[in-house]
């Protein structure tokens, strides 16, 4: 699953530390979402859309293997 | 949850990774010396003994600075979703890598020499878990 997290974290001015504070998470869990190595929960992926003021599915793509 | 605490726990396991890290480089030393050195003497004993001592005292030190809450040694998962996605990771790592070393014990016990006592195995296998818990949170917490 790709995401666009970064992207709209970078484009809001967000440091991952300010994503993850916002969020109530560690900053390691907005690093390795970024990077694709970690999967997030719903909760968190609705948080972060909720953060972006756009819904999920914009943030997240499902790609064939998933 | 509060952001302190998610912060609090990021520096725990942070504390964590190296502790565990430095006491199985620790244990494997001690393991290894024991295996090697059959015939001890009191006077390397002493310096075995002291060398652990110091080190036991390094880590109080270590841990008594970084004034974690009492009950975060003790509780069995983390609030924050990835790293406790982590610190079950790194268990499951450990778990493999103990049964490993038993199935390699297993198949190479005749080339084990009689004198290397059951502790010195104990503490070989105990290197080896920590050593792996430590090195798969370290890898897994990766930027």
């Amino acid at each position: 699953m790709q995401n666009n997290i970064a992207k709209f974290r970078k484009e809001t001015g967000l440091s991952q530390q300010e994503l993850a504070d916002a969020i109530s998470v560690s900053r390691k869990t907005i690093s390795t979402v970024e990077t694709n190595r970690f999967t997030p929960s719903v909760i968190i992926a609705l948080k972060i859309a909720a953060n972006f003021n756009m819904p999920v599915e914009s943030l997240f793509i499902l790609e064939e293997a998933d | 949850m509060k952001q302190q605490n998610i912060k609090t726990e990021e520096q725990f396991m942070s504390h964590d990774i190296w502790i565990s890290i430095s006491a199985g480089v620790v244990c494997l030393l001690l393991s290894v010396y024991s295996l090697i050195k059959q015939d001890q003497h009191i006077e390397g004993l002493l310096t075995v003994g002291m060398s652990v001592f110091f080190y036991i005292i390094i880590i109080a030190i270590y841990i008594t600075k970084a004034d974690f809450p009492l009950k975060m040694y003790f509780k069995y998962a983390y609030k924050d979703e990835f790293l406790n996605n982590i610190d079950i990771n790194a268990y499951k790592h450990t778990s493999f890598a103990f049964g490993f070393c038993l199935i390699a014990v297993f198949y190479k016990s005749d080339e084990i020499p009689s004198e290397v006592s059951h502790a010195t195995m104990a503490i070989l296998y105990l290197s080896i878990m920590l050593l792996v818990y430590g090195a798969s949170l370290l890898w897994q917490s990766r930027d």
